[in-house]
């Protein structure tokens, strides 16, 4: 897939990330960009319901809507996966790498400072 | 060959001299009457003093020079770091001569905690949990403080850095500037302190998108409803207490 | 941000106008019973820019993508690594002798094993 494309698989096309990607990845991409887009509703949302000098009626009211919105609109459905190999366990946040394709970077000496540690 | 100290008998720091204005060193001019080339014993050094080296380079092979602090008033801070030793001491060296030669004192470079992360893995992509590897990276750093020096010189010198900037080295530079209380308000077009209650731009989004909401119907017949009742008893006794607390300030007063 | 008690003696009275003055002073918010009014949804910085640039941005082009934009007169001259590695393999079977074989005009040679009797 080229630049500027669109993935259309899941309702609202999202734009696809650069270099080599699979299926969980894409999926998590989408995740992450429809989470970043409706992050400012969310809190609002979540604001309504937490305050509590507001009616109860309105409260629940938000709480209703939080219910309603998709789960790939929330921040807390992203995973963290491996950027190059896309296994979703054993990831390293310093890196966006997992355990195995940060030791073949790390390795190869293309990690900027990471060494074998000796102590 | 390296030119004794004894030699550069004129060239020195203004702060020795007792005056605070830097002295500009690197001078041609200056170089050819405070050099003494008259001892040159060998060839190489016949060669050499022929053709002298400026004096600025000379001076590379000593420590860097500083001016001592007078006002103890800080102006900037740099931070040097890199995950090697290297980088991080030549280059807090260079901004320590470059400093010197603009007249800024500075203090440093101190060095700062060093930082090791690691990280363990398994060796293998699958199973194989008992052969592991050890990772670590180290982040070395140094930190230069600038002194009783105007913005416009510390910002002059970062542009002198960052020009002359080496590669796998991070620069972070904070510059402290004060400011009267009257220019800020004017700044931020404030005219009490009312205005002083703005909020953020983040904040901003979301409650200007709460504000929407709350004016939606699906929220609004809720709020219309219990405009009449009193509010909820966590508000009335708030409200109970600042009355108590405004009638005895008024009294107080 | 203290709490202020439900009853209140002189010290404590005392203590709550302190409370009152400073907030005032400090551009804070005056809460002395804590009441929960959400504020912290609306203090709290929005990550979702930073969650959302996490995967490489797809902002610069691959060989793969320049090859296509042009035309097909044009195309041989971005090398990829699919062109890379048929070329290697042509070459290898060239060195070996399996190379393309040449076109030949007229009907093939009869094969004397194969002439019926």
């Amino acid at each position: 897939m080229a630049i500027g494309n669109l993935a259309n698989r899941f309702g609202i096309p999202v734009l696809i990330p650069g270099g080599r990607f699979n299926a969980r990845m894409l999926r998590d991409h989408f995740k992450r960009q429809q989470s970043a887009e409706h992050e400012v509703t969310v809190n609002a949302l979540r604001y309504i319901s937490r305050n509590t000098t507001l009616p109860p009626r309105a409260r629940i009211e938000a709480q209703l809507q939080m219910a309603a919105m998709p789960n790939y609109t929330k921040i807390m459905s992203t995973k963290n996966r491996c950027t190059l190999s896309g296994r979703g366990r054993a990831v390293f946040r310093a890196f966006r790498l997992n355990r195995f394709t940060f030791r073949q970077l790390a390795r190869a000496g293309k990690l900027s400072g990471v060494i074998r540690a000796m102590w | 060959m390296r030119i004794s100290a004894s030699k550069l008998k004129n060239i020195k720091p203004a702060s020795v001299t007792g005056g605070y204005a830097p002295k500009v060193i690197a001078n041609h001019d200056l170089l050819a009457k405070d050099l003494d080339l008259s001892i040159a014993a060998d060839e190489k050094d016949a060669a050499l003093a022929s053709k002298p080296v400026p004096l600025a380079v000379e001076l590379t092979y000593y420590k860097p020079m500083k001016w001592p602090v007078h006002h103890n008033h800080l102006t900037g801070d740099i931070t040097v770091r890199s995950y090697g030793i290297y980088n991080v001491e030549l280059f807090s060296d260079f901004i320590l001569r470059v400093g010197y030669y603009l007249g800024i004192p500075m203090t440093g470079p101190t060095p700062l905690p060093l930082k090791i992360e690691s990280w363990t893995t398994i060796r293998g992509p699958f199973i194989h949990a008992k052969s592991k590897d050890n990772w670590e990276r180290k982040t070395r750093s140094r930190l230069i403080k600038c002194w009783d020096c105007t913005p416009e010189v510390f910002e002059l010198m970062m542009s002198v850095v960052e020009k002359y900037g080496i590669p796998n080295l991070g620069v972070k530079s904070q510059l402290y500037v004060d400011h009267s209380l009257e220019s800020i308000k004017k700044d931020l077009n404030m005219v009490d302190s009312v205005a002083l209650k703005t909020v953020s731009k983040e904040e901003d989004a979301v409650l200007a998108r709460v504000r929407e909401l709350l004016a939606d119907p699906a929220f609004k017949r809720h709020l219309d409803a219990d405009a009449e009742r009193v509010k909820t008893e966590a508000t009335q006794e708030h409200k109970r207490l600042e009355s108590e607390v405004d009638a005895e300030v008024t009294a107080q007063v | 941000m203290p709490v202020v008690p439900n009853t209140l003696t002189p010290a404590a009275l005392r203590l709550a106008q302190l409370i009152k003055l400073s907030c005032g002073v400090f551009n804070e918010v005056y809460n002395p019973t804590q009441i929960r009014t959400g504020a912290k949804y609306l203090k709290r910085k929005l990550k979702g820019h930073v969650t959302g640039s996490y995967y490489t941005p797809n902002s610069f082009p691959s060989v793969y993508d320049l090859k296509k934009h042009f035309p097909k007169e044009i195309q041989h001259r971005f090398i990829t690594n699919e062109d890379k590695y048929k070329l290697h393999m042509t070459l290898a079977r060239k060195r070996r002798g399996k190379g393309k074989p040449k076109k030949k005009d007229g009907p093939p040679p009869e094969d004397p094993k194969s002439k019926k009797k």
